[in-house]
């Protein structure tokens, strides 16, 4: 596995990386042409991460920052994260849920997507979790080649599962029917 | 919606409900087809519902009815269960996961997956949760036709979703790679 670039480090996300992390999560949403889709306000999200009822926990890749005496000081920046959380598999117990997974445009093919998958998959060891499961576009072809490489099984395919949503509005009629 | 017979209740799963519960899954597997991925074992099921660190919660559908002996004695039976946990998405947030929904098929067309459902709704909210997501087979028409009618979506045709999963053995060369 490739080593990761200078100055890049992988460590657990913190409330104060919620802002940078939804500005994150905005760009992948644009990258699936699902922008209008997200809903979810920087208060939820810090509440819903850090708060007393805990719903996703934060993997951040930063790339330190620099200073060089000719530009000046350069900040610390978030340049991808993994949203994850715990699932159950009636078939085999424990699982993780990876949400979203994404690296900035800019630091692509420098092996930071493969180190958050591989800082997942220790999660995962250490909490006896057997499964890593996510779901992806079809027809993000990058993407695929690149679970597939590390051992991904589309079960879409393989097995027929389809995903199903109920959202809002539905659940409230659901609910007083 | 119709009304559940007198004898039949849906209620919050507990810890002695967990072998009768473990039944159930297995007779799913089954009409899944998928018997033989079943890995569960109850000691493990009841550790990840009710021990220190829960994964999961159910709900639990119980049939009373008058023991066969003749002494008036009452029984009961589990004949169905919904099994979820939270979730979360970057879309919308707070969400529900259904992992598994199930009646028995002698306790089919009574209303009662509708009962599951809405009791699942009506948590939801509680929890201002505005999603709940969750995997049908695409060959379960019956089923499927039953989602849609509550108003639930597929994704995987109607967005290109696909289900991923990394097994196991692939997590364990990820980690330690």
């Amino acid at each position: 596995m490739s080593k990761l670039p200078n100055g890049v480090v992988i460590r657990k996300g913190v409330t104060d990386d919620c802002e940078e992390v939804l500005r994150l999560v905005k760009e992948l949403s644009e990258y699936e042409n699902m922008l209008p889709d997200v809903k979810l306000t920087l208060d939820q999200f810090r509440e819903d991460g850090f708060g007393d009822n805990l719903y996703f926990q934060l993997l951040v890749a930063e790339k330190c920052g620099s200073s060089d005496s000719g530009t000046g000081e350069e900040k610390a920046k978030l340049i991808g994260y993994a949203l994850y959380f715990k699932k159950y598999s009636t078939f085999e117990g424990r699982s993780i849920y990876l949400e979203n997974l994404y690296v900035a445009l800019a630091f692509r093919k420098q092996g930071i997507g493969f180190a958050l998958f591989k800082n997942l998959a220790k999660v995962a060891v250490s909490e006896k979790c057997a499964r890593i499961e996510f779901c992806c576009l079809s027809w993000n072809k990058m993407a695929i080649d690149f679970y597939e490489k590390i051992g991904a099984v589309d079960i879409t395919k393989q097995e027929n599962w389809h995903c199903f949503k109920i959202l809002d509005e539905e659940i409230r009629m659901l609910a007083s029917c | 919606m119709s009304k559940l017979a007198d004898s039949i209740v849906i209620r919050k799963g507990t810890v002695d409900d967990c072998e009768s519960t473990l039944q159930l899954i297995k007779e799913l597997a089954e009409y899944e087809n998928m018997s033989s991925q079943v890995k569960l074992t109850l000691a493990q099921f009841k550790e990840d519902g009710f021990g220190k660190d829960p994964y999961y919660q159910l709900l639990v559908v119980a049939n009373c009815r008058p023991s066969d002996s003749g002494t008036g004695e009452k029984m009961t039976k589990l004949i169905g269960y919904a099994l979820y946990f939270k979730k979360y998405s970057t879309f919308e947030g707070r969400s529900i996961y259904l992992e598994d929904i199930y009646v028995t098929p002698a306790f089919r067309k009574q209303g009662i997956g509708m009962s599951l459902l809405k009791n699942l709704a009506q948590l939801a909210i509680s929890e201002k949760c505005v999603r709940i997501d969750f995997c049908v087979l695409s060959w379960n028409k019956s089923a499927i036709d039953f989602y849609e009618k509550l108003g639930a979506v597929d994704i995987t045709k109607l967005e290109d979703w696909h289900y991923f999963r990394i097994f196991n053995e692939q997590i364990k060369k990820l980690a330690s790679c």
